[in-house]
């Protein structure tokens, strides 16, 4: 139980925006550094809010989405497996 | 150092280290709460609620049109998501066989679970892209927020309904549709309501949802759902960006504006919950 609550929890961190987007700074450069501006994948989709001009953009934008659907939908569903092993029924009767 | 003397010492730090978590837990929201206060009250006044944002530029100014607009797309929301979401907790406890109820249990969890930036900008993709950014675009993305909430706060009440109930209608021939209608859903009103209150505290704070589908929006007072609608979490976001103190003072008496309402919300709901509880138990 506490492994699903871990696992929805980092599920939650990764695919948090705002809270991210107001204190990352948003930079480009890969760096094992924790300090200079940088970017994850949720905060570069917020900081694009203003509008994606070309296509291409707003594709890019989507493809980011689309790691983090990935990523969320398996975290969450690892963590129901785990849930489940405890209450198979969970709600339904 | 006896065995026993070593069981008890880590007994003690165990128990010590748990409960600094615990009060660690309860500093972090006290921290921001007082500090959002802090930082907030000064810009809080009658013309903040009452003036729309002012012109860029200007000084003054309030947050009246993202007050209106977060209502709106609150109460927009809600409609949406409030039906579906109780129809299926209803379907799920009432009416689904077990092969089918299991997996839509599990993907209505996993729905709840996914990053809301996500579901921004899916409905960004399906509503906004080729049109503009509008109300029900983003009202349309907090209702898929509010969805899983609110199935799973009815889901949990109607399992509390008494199982004596549903056969005492049963049992004098009433139809299953009649009794869920006449029996199940009187009875859990009360959870209902609870978790829909929950779900619209949850919505009114998501700023996630609504940047790329009501974040570009006139500094007056918008009723036109086909248009981006002002509100109170983007307004905080693009205002704490700002260069400017006054509007970042602005942002900070919006925030307290807002964990207030939330804050407000839930002990609401609480109480509703508490009274709802209590007269299943009778």
């Amino acid at each position: 139980m506490a492994a699903a609550a871990l696992i929805l929890g980092v599920g939650r961190a990764v695919g948090e925006a705002i809270a991210v987007t107001q204190v990352i700074g948003g930079g480009t450069r890969i760096g094992w550094s924790l300090f200079p501006p940088a970017d994850t994948l949720a905060s570069k989709i917020a900081s694009s809010y203003q509008g994606a001009g070309s296509g291409l953009e707003t594709s890019s934008l989507l493809y980011l989405a689309a790691i983090l659907l990935v990523l969320g939908v398996i975290a969450n569903l690892i963590a129901q497996v785990i849930v489940r092993r405890f209450d198979p029924l969970r709600g339904a009767r | 150092m006896s065995r026993d003397r070593r069981r008890r010492i880590m007994n003690r730090a165990m128990e010590v280290l748990a409960t600094v978590a615990a009060l660690v837990a309860v500093a972090v929201l006290a921290i921001v709460v007082l500090s959002v206060a802090r930082r907030g009250a000064g810009a809080v006044s009658w013309d903040f609620f009452t003036k729309p944002q002012a012109l860029f530029g200007q000084p003054g100014g309030g947050i009246a049109n993202a007050l209106v607009g977060t209502a709106l797309l609150v109460l927009l929301a809600t409609a949406i998501a409030l039906p579906v979401g109780v129809l299926t907790a209803i379907y799920l406890t009432e009416f689904a066989p077990r092969r089918l109820a299991v997996p839509i249990q599990v993907m209505i969890d996993v729905l709840a679970g996914l990053p809301t930036i996500v579901i921004g900008i899916f409905v960004y993709a399906l509503l906004v892209v080729g049109h503009t950014q509008s109300g029900y675009a983003g009202a349309f993305a907090l209702a898929v927020i509010m969805l899983p909430l609110i199935a799973r706060a009815t889901q949990e009440v109607l399992l509390l309904v008494p199982a004596t109930l549903r056969e005492a209608s049963l049992a004098l021939g009433v139809r299953r549709w009649r009794t869920v209608v006449g029996v199940i859903l009187p009875t859990s009103v009360g959870g209902i309501l609870t978790g829909t209150v929950l779900a619209v505290a949850r919505a009114a704070g998501e700023t996630a949802p609504l940047l790329f589908t009501s974040s570009i929006f006139a500094n007056t007072v918008q009723t036109d759902v086909t248009k981006a609608l002002p509100n109170i979490p983007v307004l905080i976001f693009t205002y704490s960006e700002q260069p400017d103190p006054a509007l970042h003072q602005q942002a900070w008496a919006a925030a307290l504006v807002l964990m207030a309402f939330v804050l407000l919300a839930s002990l609401f709901a609480k109480a509703l919950l508490a009274r709802s509880r209590r007269k299943l138990a009778r």
